[in-house]
């Protein structure tokens, strides 16, 4: 009995220290496959999207962000951002990431994206200052400017 | 934003980097440190799980023993608290008492769960927890298991009966006295007045604290006191070695003037008329001042500062139990500075009897007394003569060991015959026991200070020719040395003798 | 929505292996524990229950911080079970309460922005609850701060810590530009304006003043700290940081003018051991006790400072924990802090809204200075200010708050990992996830 308490004492202390291995290990790991660690800028977002226009559903000024993980938007509530609005298809379009800068891809939506006024029939790079048009959402897309 | 959270965050890391440090430190760096430190109990605590040993005189009377809670309170006649009320704790708790009541306080010591140890059983700690020297109670592996363990008993040189005898005689007066056997070395009795019972001091401690006049304080092996004209012996040692003729007549007048290399100095005695014409064992015998002033004096101050060498000033004591510095053994010494490499005419003729800056502990003086019995060799004093482990095999006995030799057995030889001619027509004649052939030295000591006290002393050893016991004993405001202290002294030398028949 | 269930779960059994490896030694060894058993299932179910609930709902915020506070909630139980079964059976249930309390606020609430819309009623929650407190409170240990209700002892503090933090983290949203640029100029400073400045200013000052005169200066250094870090950090000037030392400095010199037992603290700090059986007691004996712990500790059930420490139970809880657990057992309750408190601030970057990162830092500022200011008194490193260590220390309210502040952080966390969809949306999408 002495010797199982005895253990037990050390058992409690150790617990400690792997669940603290636990958390530093797999912080280690979040940090190195979190895609705001490897961000030169220290940022996760590389763009963001500001709504301009909307009819009901988003507010005027609600900003998106766009991170390295991309972003998927559509009427669908899987998406990453769900617009309320009748004209957009379950899955209508991606935003992604290649080399930090932002393309947009339609997927086969029902009504089409929009940018600056011509429907894409293929991924397009979005630059800075660009309008998406999806439905009757109207986002504007700039650089997200990181704060620090 | 984030660059501000992120420099926040450095900081605040530093900050708990630092807490952990201090945590290190008070953890690991000043873990023992704080251990020691008055109101820390833990140690005292600690010690619980081992069922401690007892302390016993040569003769197997018990000094310190631990019982358990409730026969203590049997034996003390009052409850005892629980000294800890840890939920969980199921080895013995104990309480030490001492059978002996007040009677060896000082030397024994003293075991409380609010005022710690003290004395031998601050001292024989290890032993009395039956722990190896770099074994403590805070070791892990036994700490946490609990085992059962039991501590040493320990014998020590001391007599309870020549104890009990000096206590007896003592009460009412301060001071100390210390018994020798002069052969072996072993301390026979250690007295420190004034006393307290060492059972009462958790109940009556600040009864006890009133008592005043250092009642928490050894004062046999603590305590420096003037030796007064016991210091003779000392003196006597210088002289015979530098060649003194023993029978040459020296007419004391009572009065004497040394005049050296321009420094002069008198000297008084306190017989008015002096002692008339006397040789070496007269001077010893009668103490005679003016005698041992003005011959060493003529001797010159580098044999008597020599002498004191030999003897042990300026020296600590070997005594391994009271090494520690501060509730230990002090040294003896001739002026502030311990021994010095000169001293002026005036220094060295009031060291000769024993005034100026001159000051002994209560035990150096005994084993000064000691070695003049033991023909002029002085023993390493001890006061554990065995240790026993818990199933009483004997793990430790005392060897004699030789210290210091300051005198040759001729010189010793001469200075015996002084101190058995004060027996028979000197100082102590008072003293005398009939049937022993009792040798002593008798000493007045005057203590400076705004109100000048003297302090008796008496040393003696007894039979003359084959000694048992050496004593020394001083009275504080004791008047003359034949006074106050000769008879605790007797009282003392008769127990032992009583108990070699 | 599973994810990841397996590993998620593991870092649930850790809390849990310690709280229950910890219960069965008290339980061989120190009586008046039987009971405890009941109540230690039912913390055990509760925590099972609320990661569950995360599972199902699919949580997806930061998945360390719960169980890392589980685990520093767990040792405290244990320790506190160890000084008091008593005890120990009331804040069990604080716990397992402050568990659900936690949960709700993760998934009731469902968008922490709806805490900073009404910043004003929470600045004047947090003033009305101090005065209270200061004009009806019971006084205890020298400091006015317990209120009675019914049996009750709440301690109105520990809510005005969460009312003003979001009432910082709005304003400073709000305002952070102005406080930041500053409008007048004076010489080579440009200082802001006192509309824009007073309200922050006369806050703080407020909170601090009713503290003070509580004679709490314990939380009252918390709050200052608080509020200066918030300042710096959404402001970004490190001017204001360096103009709060000075303040401090002024403010601390005054308290020691004005306060007699500020006098006596720092005397006591600067030498605890002179008066150890008098009033340098608290101080000393949590030095022996932590003294005594060494690098393994004495094991735990075997301190002595769970009897000798005063406060064992509350202030001085790291001093029993230190001895019984030794250097190891502390530093990891150290460590365990130094995660969660870091977990707030990967949670303040990630928020995507300044209210939120706002907020979370706030927080993460919070349990950091309440811990370094208890730990650093408990060793001596500062002098000794009382207040109980987060999520460890005994205590009902205390337990409640941080648990709702550690629902508020999930919630940021959760809302924030699932990107910035807007409230409506959300609304409309339930939670789904």
């Amino acid at each position: 009995m002495p010797y199982v308490l005895l253990g037990g004492r050390y058992l409690l202390v150790i617990l400690l220290y792997l669940f603290m291995f636990r958390v530093v290990t797999a912080l280690y790991g979040d940090l190195r496959s979190a895609a705001w660690y490897r961000d030169k800028r220290n940022s996760p977002f590389v763009g963001k999207l500001e709504v301009l226009t909307s009819e009901g559903g988003l507010a005027k000024g609600q900003v998106f962000k766009v991170g390295l993980s991309g972003l998927k938007i559509g009427r669908g509530t899987n998406n990453d951002v769900v617009l309320p609005d009748s004209f957009a298809s379950q899955e209508h379009a991606k935003f992604y990431i290649v080399q930090e800068e932002v393309w947009l891809e339609d997927l086969s939506s029902s009504n089409g994206t929009w940018v600056n006024g011509e429907k894409i029939m293929a991924p397009i790079q979005l630059v800075p200052g660009d309008y998406v048009k999806i439905g009757s959402i109207t986002f504007q897309y700039t650089r997200w400017q990181n704060e620090g | 934003m984030s660059k501000g959270i992120k420099r926040a965050a450095l900081g605040l890391t530093l900050c708990f980097f630092i807490l952990s440090g201090g945590l290190a430190y008070w953890q690991i760096i000043a873990s023992a440190q704080l251990l020691a430190k008055p109101g820390n109990l833990r140690s005292v605590y600690l010690e619980q799980q081992i069922w401690r040993g007892g302390i016993f005189d040569r003769n197997g009377e018990i000094l310190a023993k631990s019982y358990s809670p409730a026969d203590a309170a049997k034996i003390l006649g009052h409850p005892i608290e629980a000294a800890i009320t840890r939920p969980g704790d199921n080895y013995p708790q104990q309480v030490v008492l001492f059978p002996q009541g007040d009677a060896f306080t000082h030397i024994v010591g003293t075991y409380s769960f609010i005022y710690g140890r003290s004395g031998l059983e601050a001292s024989l700690n290890q032993i009395l927890l039956g722990l190896g020297p770099g074994e403590s109670v805070q070791s892990h592996a036994g700490q946490l298991l609990k085992t059962q363990r039991r501590g040493n008993d320990v014998v020590l040189t001391l007599d309870s009966k020549i104890q009990s005898a000096g206590v007896q005689a003592f009460k009412g007066k301060l001071g100390a006295a210390v018994a020798i056997a002069p052969k072996t070395g072993q301390i026979l009795a250690m007295i420190s007045s004034p006393t307290f019972d060492p059972n009462q001091l958790d109940n009556a401690y600040s009864t006890i604290a009133k008592t005043g006049n250092q009642v928490f304080v050894n004062k046999a092996i603590s305590s420096l006191y003037p030796p007064g004209s016991v210091m003779k012996l000392v003196t006597s040692g210088g002289l015979l070695r530098s060649g003194l003729d023993v029978n040459a007549l020296y007419d004391d007048t009572g009065h004497a003037r040394v005049t050296q290399n321009g420094q002069s100095r008198d000297v008084v005695e306190i017989y008015k008329n002096g002692l008339g014409e006397i040789n070496f064992f007269d001077a010893l015998a009668k103490s005679s001042n003016t005698y041992f002033a003005t011959r060493s004096a003529l001797a010159g101050a580098e044999q008597f500062l020599a002498a004191a060498q030999r003897f042990g000033f300026g020296q600590r004591i070997p005594l391994s139990e009271f090494a520690d510095s501060n509730n230990g053994v002090l040294p003896s010494s001739i002026t502030k500075d311990g021994v010095p490499n000169a001293l002026s005419l005036g220094q060295l003729m009031d060291s000769s009897y024993g005034q100026g800056q001159v000051q002994v502990t209560p035990l150096h003086e005994a084993m000064i007394c000691a070695a003049v019995a033991n023909n002029g060799v002085m023993m390493r004093p001890a006061l554990v003569e065995r240790v026993l482990n818990p199933a009483q095999q004997t793990i430790y006995r005392l060897q004699p060991k030789v210290w210091l030799t300051p005198l040759t057995p001729q010189e010793a030889g001469l200075i015996r015959q002084g101190m058995q001619d004060a027996v028979v027509h000197g100082t102590a004649q008072g003293l005398a026991i009939s049937g022993v052939d009792l040798a002593a030295k008798t000493g007045t000591a005057e203590v400076g200070g705004p109100i000048k006290t003297t302090d008796g002393w008496f040393i003696a050893f007894a039979p003359a020719a084959d000694p048992l016991i050496a004593v020394a004993v001083v009275v504080e405001n004791g008047e003359s040395g034949s006074g106050a202290a000769g008879p605790i002294a007797r009282d003392m030398i008769l127990a032992a003798l009583r108990e070699s028949r | 929505m599973f994810r990841r269930p397996v590993a998620n779960l593991s870092l649930y059994l850790y809390p849990l292996a310690v709280l229950w490896v910890g219960i069965g030694i008290l339980y061989c060894t120190v009586k008046g524990t039987e009971q405890i058993l009941w109540q230690a299932s039912l913390f055990s179910a509760a925590l099972l229950a609320f990661f569950l609930l995360n599972q199902v709902l699919g949580y997806r915020g930061d998945r360390f911080l719960l169980p890392t506070t589980a685990c520093l909630v767990v040792i405290g139980l244990v320790i506190i079970t160890r000084i008091d079964p008593e005890l120990a059976r009331k804040q069990f249930l604080w716990a397992t309460v402050g568990l659900g309390i936690s949960a709700a606020c993760v998934w009731g609430i469902r968008d922490y922005r709806r805490l900073g819309r009404y910043q004003y009623i929470w600045a004047l929650l947090a003033i009305i609850m101090l005065a209270v407190t200061l004009f009806f409170g019971v006084t205890s240990g020298g400091a006015t701060s317990w209120l009675e209700l019914g049996g009750f002892r709440l301690e109105p503090e520990e809510m005005v810590k969460v009312a003003m933090i979001i009432f910082l983290a709005n304003y400073l949203r709000n305002n952070r530009e102005l406080l930041a640029i500053g409008t007048i100029q004076i010489g080579r400073f440009s200082v802001p304006e006192p509309r824009v400045l007073g309200p922050l200013a006369m806050m703080v000052g407020v909170a601090l003043l009713l503290l003070a005169a509580q004679k709490s200066l314990g939380t009252a250094l918390v709050f200052y700290g608080v509020a200066l870090f918030m300042v710096y950090v959404a402001t970004q000037k490190g001017t204001y940081l360096l103009l709060g030392i000075p303040v401090f400095l002024a403010t601390a010199w005054l308290g020691f003018k004005i306060f007699h037992h500020v006098q006596t603290r720092v005397e006591i700090w600067l030498n605890p051991w002179s008066s150890v059986y008098a009033q340098g007691s608290q101080i000393a004996q949590s030095l022996f006790a932590i003294g005594n712990g060494g690098l393994w500790g004495m094991g735990l059930g075997q301190g002595f400072g769970a009897v000798k420490v005063p406060a064992a139970q509350t202030d001085f809880i790291f001093a029993v924990i230190a001895e019984e657990l030794g250097f190891v057992g502390a530093l990891a309750v150290i460590l365990l802090f130094v995660v969660v408190i870091y977990r707030c601030f990967v949670i303040a970057l990630k928020a995507n809204d300044e209210f939120g990162t706002i907020l979370a830092a706030g927080l993460g500022f919070l349990f950091a200075f309440e811990a370094l200011i208890i730990l650093a008194g408990v060793t001596k490193l500062l002098p000794l200010t009382g207040i109980p260590l987060p999520w460890v220390s005994y205590g009902g309210s205390s337990m409640l708050v941080h648990m709702f502040m550690l629902g508020c952080l999930s919630n940021i966390s959760h809302v924030s990992e699932r990107h910035s969809a807007p409230l409506q949306v959300k609304l409309v999408k339930g939670i789904a996830g």
